[in-house]
C-alpha cells in the first residue's frame, strides 16, 4: 500500500533533534553502567553470604536451631538472585527505547546532511508518539526498579535483623542506597529530557495517514518482548486489544 | 543534569572547551604522523628508483604523485583547527556574558543558547565530516597503490591511514555534541524576539568569519541578516 507522506523539517530542527536524540542514547548508556554497578554489588555480596552459609551448613558445627535459620537464609539469598533478573528485564526494555531513538537520531542527521534527498524519514514521522511512549516506558521501568530494589533490601534487612544469622554469616547490611540513587537519578534525567523535548522543542510539520502511523507504531510494538511493554504501549495509545481468537474447538464443542 | 543552572552550564562550556582542545591536538597529531609516514614512503620511492627495481619507473612516479598529493590533502586537517578555535570563541562570548555581573546580559544571551548551540553543533558536524572526507580521499589513493602488489612490496607499503586518531576524535566529538544538546535542553524554549536574535546571531557570526562557517549559519537561519542590512 502506498502511503501519502508530506513533511517539512527545517535544517535547524533536524540538526537539533539529531543531537538531542544522541544525547538521550548517551544517557541510556550511562544508565546501563549504573544498573551494572548495582547488579555487581548485590550479586557479589549475596554470593559471598551464600557461600559462607553453605560452608556453615556442611561443617555440622552449628546448633540445630541455627542450622535451620541458616538454611532459611540460603533460601532467601536464592530468592534475591531470582529478583535480580529484573536488571536484565530493565536492560531489555531500555534497549527497545534505545534502538528506536538511535534510528530517529540517524534519520535527523541524514535530513540535516542531505537536505536535497528525497528519501523519506521513517520513525521521525512519528517522533512525538515515540517520545510519549518512551516517557511512559521509562516511568514503568522506574516503578519496576523501585519495586524490585525495595524487595531485595527488605529481604536483606529481615535477615540482618536476626542477630544470630547476621553473626553466623558475618552479614553486614550493605548499603545499596547509592546505587539506587544513581539509577533513579539517571531515569529521572531521561524522563525529564523526554518531557522537555515533548513540551518545548521546535515543531515541524508531518502529514501522514492514521493507517501509516499505526503501521509504524506497530513496528515498534514488534520490538517488544515483554507483555508489560505491550501494556504500556496499549495504554499510551488507548488501544484495547481483542482477546485472542477462540480456536475451533471452543466454538463447536 | 541540572536543568537551567548557570553553574552547571558554565561547567558544561568548560568541558566543551576541553573536548575541543583535545580535538585540536588530535588533528595536529594526525597531520604530523601522516606527514611523517608519507615522507618516509617518498624516501623509499626515491631509494627504490635509484637502486633499480623490477617495478617500472612510471609506477614509482605515480606513487610519488599520490604521496605528494596526500601531503597536501592532509594539510587541510590543520585548517580545521581554526574553526574549532572559533567555536571556543563563541563559548567564551557566552560564558563571559553568563559570568557578567550585569544580570541582564546573562538573561539576553542565555535566552538564545538554543540557537547558539545549534550553530556550534552545525560547525562541529561540518568539521567531523570534513575530517572523515579528507581521510577517505587519502586512503583511497593509497589503497589503489597498495593493490599493485609489486609496487607495494618494493616500497614496503602498508595501508597507513587508519582510523585510530579519527575514532579518538569521534569520542571527543560525541561528548561535545551531547553537551551542546544538553545545554539547548536546559533552556526553556521560547519564540525568540527577532531583533535580539539578530543581534546575538551577528555576535556569533562575527566570531565565525569563514565562508563555510557563514554558510552553516545561513543554512540554520536562512536570510537572518538580510533585513538587518536593509535597515542599516
Amino acid at each position: 500500500m502506498v502511503h501519502t507522506i508530506s513533511y517539512h523539517i527545517t535544517p535547524y530542527a533536524a540538526n537539533q533533534y539529531s543531537s538531542l536524540f544522541s544525547s538521550l542514547n548517551q544517557k541510556v548508556d550511562q544508565l546501563y553502567d549504573h544498573l551494572n554497578n548495582d547488579f555487581l554489588v548485590t550479586t557479589n555480596k549475596v554470593k559471598k553470604y551464600t557461600s559462607t552459609a553453605r560452608e556453615k551448613m556442611v561443617s555440622g558445627k552449628t546448633r540445630e536451631a541455627v542450622h535451620a535459620k541458616i538454611k532459611y537464609a540460603v533460601k532467601r539469598f536464592d530468592s534475591i538472585i531470582v529478583e535480580l533478573q529484573y536488571h536484565d528485564i530493565i536492560r531489555q526494555k531500555l534497549e527497545h527505547i534505545y534502538t528506536v531513538e538511535k534510528k530517529i537520531s540517524e534519520e535527523f542527521a541524514f535530513i540535516y546532511e542531505n537536505p536535497e534527498s528525497r528519501k523519506s524519514p521513517y520513525f521521525v514521522l512519528i517522533m512525538h508518539e515515540v517520545i510519549e511512549l518512551s516517557i511512559n516506558q521509562l516511568k514503568a521501568i522506574k516503578d519496576d526498579y523501585l519495586f524490585a530494589s525495595t524487595k531485595i533490601q527488605q529481604i536483606l534487612r529481615s535477615l540482618w535483623a536476626d542477630r544470630e544469622i547476621s553473626r553466623e554469616l558475618q552479614l553486614f547490611l550493605f548499603n545499596t542506597a547509592e546505587n539506587l540513587r544513581n539509577v533513579i537519578q539517571a531515569l529521572d534525567v531521561l524522563i525529564k529530557m523526554h518531557e522537555r523535548i515533548r513540551d518545548e522543542r521546535i515543531a515541524f510539520e508531518v502529514r501522514i495517514t492514521d493507517e501509516h502511523k499505526i503501521k509504524l507504531l506497530n513496528e515498534i510494538k514488534q520490538l517488544y518482548t515483554m507483555e508489560s511493554e505491550r501494556e504500556v504501549f496499549n495504554k499510551t495509545f488507548s488501544i484495547v486489544e481483542e482477546p485472542a481468537a477462540a480456536v475451533e474447538d471452543d466454538i463447536f464443542f | 543534569m541540572d536543568f537551567g543552572s548557570a553553574d552547571n552550564m558554565l561547567s558544561s562550556f568548560n568541558d566543551i572547551d576541553r573536548n575541543i582542545d583535545k580535538m585540536i591536538q588530535l588533528l595536529q597529531d594526525e597531520q604530523q604522523k601522516l606527514d611523517e609516514s608519507f615522507v618516509m614512503y617518498l624516501n623509499r620511492i626515491k631509494r627504490a628508483k635509484r637502486d633499480g627495481n623490477y617495478v617500472s619507473l612510471d609506477k614509482f612516479e605515480q606513487a610519488r604523485k599520490v604521496f605528494e598529493q596526500a601531503r597536501l590533502q592532509i594539510r587541510e586537517l590543520t585548517e580545521l583547527i581554526e574553526p574549532l578555535q572559533h567555536i571556543k570563541q563563541v563559548n567564551r562570548m557566552v560564558t563571559f556574558s553568563m559570568k557578567s555581573s550585569e544580570a541582564h546580559m546573562f538573561i539576553e544571551i542565555s535566552s538564545f543558547l538554543d540557537a547558539i548551540s545549534n550553530i556550534c553543533l552545525g560547525q562541529l558536524k561540518y568539521i567531523r565530516a570534513r575530517y572523515k572526507e579528507i581521510l577517505s580521499t587519502v586512503r583511497l589513493g593509497i589503497a589503489k597503490l597498495w593493490m599493485d602488489r609489486e609496487l607495494a612490496h618494493a616500497i614496503r607499503l602498508i595501508l597507513s591511514v587508519n582510523q585510530i586518531q579519527y575514532n579518538k576524535f569521534l569520542v571527543e566529538f560525541k561528548q561535545t555534541e551531547v553537551r551542546y544538546a544538553d545545554i539547548s535542553l536546559s533552556i526553556k524554549s521560547s519564540t525568540p524576539e527577532e531583533f535580539h536574535q539578530r543581534i546575538v546571531l551577528r555576535m556569533v557570526s562575527n566570531r565565525l568569519p569563514s565562508m563555510e562557517e557563514q554558510r552553516i549559519i545561513q543554512t540554520l537561519f536562512p536570510s537572518w541578516d538580510k533585513q538587518l542590512d536593509f535597515v542599516a
